[in-house]
């Protein structure tokens, strides 16, 4: 025990000298491109970053998240059997913007098996979304519903 | 009811038969018949029951280091695997049906196990508990994957890497995956008693479980950290019952150490309630490094083949060095927003180029908002624009190129090293010893491990002079990190180093004397292929009886250049501090120090070096056979 209080201070006294910053709030709310990507963290910042790699420590309250957090973001009270595959595009409209862009990547293959496109039509599925990638993202805000109602309509 | 019971009994469970079906078998007056057959079994010493409560052998007997008191259902159960078994039996078979599955659903793998051993019909399916039901149907947990992120570059709070634990059902995608995290809970916002709280224990650590993809953001995108996925060798049914544990700890806190009751450590109770023939937490060493776990795994045949998830940092990296310099000029100006994405097509005239042009500034423009050096409105018009005229030039032509070949973490040298070497220092022959607990330095074979980040601590050396015939303490390390992170067109980051330890200064012709040194720097550094060089300013504080007034405080700077042949590591440096503070004097020193990598776990050192220290010049040559584990 004293032992690993000495080895813990030790390298306490290593970021110490890096110094002491506050942690600034978490300040993106709403829906859209670029909300989401901060996950749980408060922000960027390179404190509220190394301070809580240190102890691997996490923000929130949520903690066992079955689909996901619901950041600034809520979901619609319809949604039905389609949760999963909302909360998904919700929680991932930025990797899913560029892998649509692209035309390719694993975030596009997953909303491909979520939406239950079949094997043979995947290339197929994503093709069709770069295609349309101009009617899906035009402004960037557009709430992951909207994003997800035009995926449909493209996809059909 | 299988054996001997009086009619009326046997009634009355058809009674309860009838009108509840989870009722099969309870009845409060079983519960002595339970007792005493958990009590015939000896079920409180076995494997399984240890393996739930975390119950370790200790000089006075059994105890659990889980420290949050809602854990266990008897008040002493911490320490009484007996009195918790009883307390258990009585919660899960005793009480009204709202209180048993109240408890049941809480422990459900305790529970699962006791009816077992009890030879009692399971009334309960796990199934119909609100919450638990849900995560077994959402998530179906059917493999696991442990998951290992490497260190954050340039945080040396990170710099052991991090482990946790992937449950997968029947889908493909390994972002739906579900993570499962023991890490500190914690909302303080200073800094100091951030780190201070987190390194010693006052923070308590908590299992979390979230979507994979959300880890992912943190890790990859966050932090930039490479990730290593290893496939588990589990069978379906061991992952749901590691599971069903996991759904135990759930809100159950410990006290979260860094060193040793970490993240991995903790990790290694759910290991081991999937299989409970595994002993992975019977021995705890002083430390338990993420990827010393991952060795302990990798011995019990656990790991399948590991997969490399790169940081977006890495795929940005990556794709920046597969263009020429002409089109990351492009790139780079794209991204800005200092050239217009309509003029790309004047610029590179052969789509595959443009195509690669555009996600490289795309990506550069993510970074950029990661890093907040653009705000939201901004990354939002910049990222569209790119990736709108990205997707109107169609899927890219063939995959990326051959991967380089890397080096799993697990594969890399072992992170203790012991040294054995002689040489010639200031006009006498020496031999020296030395030891390191943890875990790497700049000149220690890189496969595996972070480039430019070099972490040591504990490090002693003892040396024996043959002028005086006796052996002394040379030199400690304490603490002796380095971080060189080099500057790229997209970022500068800062390269750092802390010294913290003793060496011996010689003060005059025959004698020697231990000074303490306290010696931070700052600066940066660039790498050219296999050339990494930085310069450094550093200050030190010398606090020691040879000097004058006790101590000297000095600044200065430093230089050198990393090279890398193989298996051969240069390192050339100079340095020098003047100390106008205390005892006034001058510390100079020219070195250059090679490595030869024998194989993987054994290496060969030689130094030599010029130095200047209290007006004295001294030369030292020294060679050293080093053995990793």
């Amino acid at each position: 025990m004293k032992i690993r209080i000495f080895l813990g201070s030790l390298v306490g006294l290593m970021l110490v000298t890096g110094g002491a910053w506050a942690g600034q709030a978490r300040t993106n709310c709403g829906c859209g491109l670029g909300t989401l990507l901060w996950a749980d963290r408060a922000d960027g910042s390179i404190l509220s970053q190394t301070m809580q790699v240190s102890t691997n420590g996490f923000l929130g309250s949520q903690t066992f998240g079955i689909t996901s957090g619901t950041l600034g973001c809520e979901q619609p009270e319809n949604i039905g059997a389609d949760d999963q595959l909302f909360a998904y595009v919700r929680d991932n409209l930025d990797g899913l913007a560029q892998d649509m862009a692209f035309g390719e990547g694993e975030h596009l293959d997953t909303l491909a098996e979520l939406m239950a496109v079949p094997e043979g039509q995947r290339d197929f599925f994503s093709g069709k979304l770069q295609a349309s990638f101009g009617d899906i993202f035009v402004t960037g805000s557009e709430s992951p519903e909207l994003v997800l109602d035009r995926i449909r309509m493209i996809a059909g | 009811m299988r054996h001997k019971a009086p009619w009326w009994a046997l009634c009355l469970v058809l009674f309860l038969l009838v009108n509840t079906a989870t009722e099969v078998w309870a009845r409060p007056d079983d519960l002595p018949r339970l007792f005493a057959k958990a009590q015939t079994r000896r079920l409180h010493e076995q494997r399984y029951w240890q393996v739930l409560l975390h119950y370790q052998k200790h000089s006075q007997g059994w105890r659990s280091p889980i420290d949050d008191p809602d854990f266990f259902l008897a008040p002493g159960g911490k320490a009484d695997p007996a009195a918790e078994l009883d307390a258990t039996i009585q919660a899960f078979f005793g009480g009204d049906e709202q209180e048993r599955n109240i408890a049941r659903c809480r422990f459900p793998a305790r529970y699962e196990w006791l009816s077992q051993e009890l030879d009692v019909d399971a009334g309960l399916p796990l199934a119909r508990c609100p919450d638990l039901g849900l995560a077994l149907e959402r998530l179906a947990p059917q493999s696991a994957t442990l998951v290992f992120p490497g260190s954050y570059p340039n945080s040396p709070a990170s710099m052991f890497g991090h482990t946790l634990l992937n449950f997968s059902g029947s889908r493909e995608s390994k972002l739906l995956a579900h993570a499962a995290n023991y890490s500190a809970f914690t909302d303080e916002s200073n800094g100091f008693a951030y780190a201070a709280k987190g390194l010693t224990g006052l923070y308590r650590g908590y299992f979390s479980l979230l979507p994979y993809y959300e880890k992912l953001k943190e890790y990859r995108g966050l932090e930039r950290r490479d990730i290593w996925e290893y496939p588990l060798n589990l069978t379906a049914e061991e992952t749901r019952r590691m599971f069903l544990h996991l759904w135990e700890l759930r809100d159950i806190y410990s006290d979260y150490f860094f060193f040793d009751e970490n993240c991995s450590y903790n990790l290694l109770f759910l290991l081991e309630a999937a299989r409970p023939s595994l002993r992975l937490t019977d021995s705890k060493p002083l430390w338990v490094l993420p990827v010393d776990t991952i060795r302990w795994l990798d011995r019990e045949g656990l790991l399948g083949d590991a997969w490399f998830r790169p940081s977006l940092a890495t795929v940005l990296q990556r794709e920046m060095a597969s263009l020429s310099t002409d089109d990351l000029h492009v790139a780079l100006s794209l991204a800005k927003g200092a050239l217009p994405v309509a003029g790309l097509d004047t610029l590179a005239a052969d789509a595959d180029a443009r195509r690669r042009i555009l996600q490289v500034a795309a990506r550069a423009v993510e970074q950029d908002f990661l890093s907040r050096r653009i705000d939201l409105p901004r990354y939002r018009t910049r990222v569209l624009e790119l990736l709108a005229a990205r997707s109107r030039l169609g899927r890219s032509e063939d995959a990326d190129g051959a991967a380089e070949r890397l080096i799993r973490p697990d594969h890399g040298h072992g992170p203790t090293r012991f040294s054995l070497g002689a040489g010639y220092v200031a006009g006498g022959w020496v031999q020296e010893i030395r030891y390191r607990p943890v875990y790497h330095d700049l000149l220690d074979d890189q496969a595996g491990y972070l480039a430019g980040a070099q972490i040591v601590l504990g490090q002693v050396a003892v040396r024996y002079l043959h002028e005086t015939q006796r052996p002394r303490l040379e030199r400690l390390d304490l603490v002796d990190l380095r971080s060189l992170a080099p500057v790229t067109p997209w970022q500068t980051p800062i390269s750092w180093q802390v010294r913290l330890g003793a060496e011996q200064m010689r003060i005059d012709e025959d004698s020697a004397r231990l000074a303490f040194h306290f010696n931070p720097g700052a600066g940066y550094s660039a790498r050219y292929g296999t050339f990494t060089g930085y310069v450094l300013v550093e200050s030190e504080l010398r606090v020691g009886g040879g000097l004058d007034e006790g101590y000297g405080m000095g600044v200065g700077g430093s230089m050198g250049l990393l090279i890398e042949r193989g298996a051969w590591r240069g390192l050339g440096r100079i340095r020098f501090l003047d100390y106008p503070l205390g005892d006034r004097h001058e510390s100079a020193r020219l070195a250059f120090d090679q490595n030869y990598r024998l194989d993987r776990n054994h290496s060969l050192t030689l130094e030599f070096s010029r130095r200047l220290d209290l007006g004295r010049w001294d030369s030292t040559a020294l060679m050293f056979w080093n053995r990793y584990w």
